[in-house]
């Protein structure tokens, strides 16, 4: 029975390993001739430069506006703090082209926010800018998450201590709570950063795709596949593949090596 | 210099302090002395202005700390379980009050080397506290308390995890602080043993009520051959402790 039991958990769990490396296989196995023509004839460089600039713009700013939030979602207890965590984690939930919609609305000319905006010389629709915030609003709830979870798990006796040090609350936050946080901050900030590194739906909704002012890898991959040019398209889904297998496999090594030194 | 008065407390319908009254004179070790339980940690964090009383009023140095948060208070805690911060080293641990009033380095440099020389600590001082023993964690405690320049010092039980060679050295070390700084001292605790050898005075707290005081001497037939235990309802034990690590995060710190 046991056997039995164990043999089938072992199978699954081959037959999804196999399924995950046959699947990803294909794009790291782009053909070289076929990736060193895409990117010698230069078009995939300015669609990687999109791609990191936005997502790394998006994941400073998730770090920075996630931050305090997720401190005070962990810390605090008030009137609709269920209501205010439920509204936060939605665009987790919520179909990347719904967000995306939402977002288009929600800045175009014709809304009130819009105009306020474009009176303040702020143009989102096409631009940039309209990628990182539509990057920050899906991945903006996974940077929350990871930093409330180590933020909870710090005991409650040791901000406690540090207030009955005489230590203001900004004190304790600077110098307690982000400190013993800091490993949930580098994981939600990869997160964010993958996750944004990889928004599709939302991106080509607020931004489009204007090859070399917002053409981002995602919208790349499918603009060039539905085109035609595999080529290209394979060049692009290889650039991505790899910069998420690179940071997978540094935060999992980073993580160790920080076990390790703790355990020593 | 500290006067709780007419302090209750309640969670939702349940009373765990009801109209408690004490008074520690300035520089007086006294003893706090109840069952596990009985609401003395609560009252220890209302002193300290961690959760705040549902009636009544703080009084420190003559003056209503009520409503005034922990950080403006002159009362620190030395917890149970040390609290240290485990990011710091013992170094730092110890200059952590002073370093958040923004006292000059070389103050902190001063201030930390003759509290670590005080509690025997100088050789550890850049250890984590993840490495150092119960009663070496416990020393680093008392020394950071001392380094708040508080002029009260609360104790939560803070000699209950070590084991009774550790806590015999740990109390002489405590008296000889006390007689070298006196600060006014309220130290919590469920043992006779620690009560007696401690306290100028001691307070029975029991129902949620001060009920008694006497001199430690007088502690044994003061408890009237009760057990400890049979101060407070055994029932109400769980309940007041997950309340009071709840308000711990209610306060928000």
């Amino acid at each position: 029975m046991n056997c039995g039991f164990r043999l089938i958990c072992v199978s699954v769990t081959v037959l999804l390993a196999l399924f995950v490396a046959v699947a990803l296989g294909n794009v790291f196995l782009v053909a070289p001739a076929m990736l060193s023509r895409a990117l010698s004839d230069g078009s995939v460089w300015p669609v990687i430069k999109v791609s990191l600039q936005t997502s790394l713009l998006a994941a400073l700013l998730a770090m920075l506006l996630g931050t305090p939030v997720a401190y005070v979602l962990a810390r605090r207890r008030f009137f609709g703090k269920a209501a205010v965590e439920t509204l936060l984690d939605l665009p987790v939930a919520l179909p990347p082209m719904v967000a995306g919609l939402a977002l288009l609305i929600l800045v175009s000319p014709a809304s009130p926010t819009g105009q306020v905006l474009a009176k303040a010389g702020i143009h989102l629709i096409f631009t940039q800018a309209g990628i990182v915030l539509a990057q920050l609003f899906v991945a903006l709830p996974f940077y929350i998450r990871a930093v409330r979870s180590a933020i909870t798990a710090i005991p409650p006796s040791i901000p406690a201590a540090a207030a009955v040090l005489r230590a203001t609350e900004a004190y304790t936050f600077f110098h307690v709570i982000l400190p013993l946080s800091r490993e949930g901050m580098i994981s939600g900030f990869v997160m964010c950063w993958t996750r944004a590194l990889g928004e599709f739906g939302a991106t080509a909704m607020v931004a489009g795709c204007i090859p070399g002012v917002t053409e981002t890898l995602p919208v790349a991959i499918y603009t060039r596949a539905t085109s035609g040019d595999l080529a290209s398209a394979g060049a692009a889904a290889f650039c991505l593949a790899t910069i998420s297998f690179v940071t997978l496999v540094g935060l999992r090594l980073a993580f160790k090596e920080a076990s390790l030194r703790r355990k020593a | 210099m500290i006067a709780l008065d007419d302090i209750g407390m309640r969670f939702g319908e349940r009373r765990v302090l009801k109209n408690l009254s004490l008074e520690v004179a300035r520089g007086e070790f006294a003893i706090l002395f109840g069952a596990s339980g009985s609401g003395k940690t609560l009252l220890l964090s209302i002193l300290a202005g961690l959760e705040k009383p549902t009636s009544g009023r703080v009084l420190i140095g003559g003056l209503d700390m009520t409503r005034v948060a922990p950080e403006h208070r002159p009362v620190t805690l030395v917890f149970q379980r040390h609290a240290l911060f485990p990011h710091l080293t013992v170094f730092e641990n110890i200059a952590f009050s002073l370093r958040a009033r923004h006292a000059h380095r070389g103050v902190v440099r001063e201030r930390v080397g003759e509290l670590m020389a005080l509690t025997g600590l100088e050789e550890y001082a850049h250890a984590r506290p993840d490495v150092l023993s119960g009663g070496q964690c416990q020393r680093v405690a008392f020394a950071r308390a001392l380094a708040s320049d508080a002029e009260v010092v609360l104790f939560d039980e803070p000699l209950s995890s070590l084991d009774n060679g550790l806590k015999a050295g740990l109390m002489s070390e405590l008296k000889r602080l006390h007689r070298m700084k006196p600060f006014t001292a309220l130290y919590v605790t469920h043992n006779l043993e620690e009560a007696s050898a401690l306290g100028e005075r001691v307070y029975l707290l029991e129902h949620g009520r001060v009920t008694r005081s006497c001199l430690p001497c007088e502690l044994q037939g003061c408890v009237d051959g009760r057990s400890a235990a049979d101060l407070n309802e055994p029932q109400e034990s769980a309940i007041i402790r997950a309340e009071g690590k709840r308000s711990l995060i209610a306060c928000g710190r």
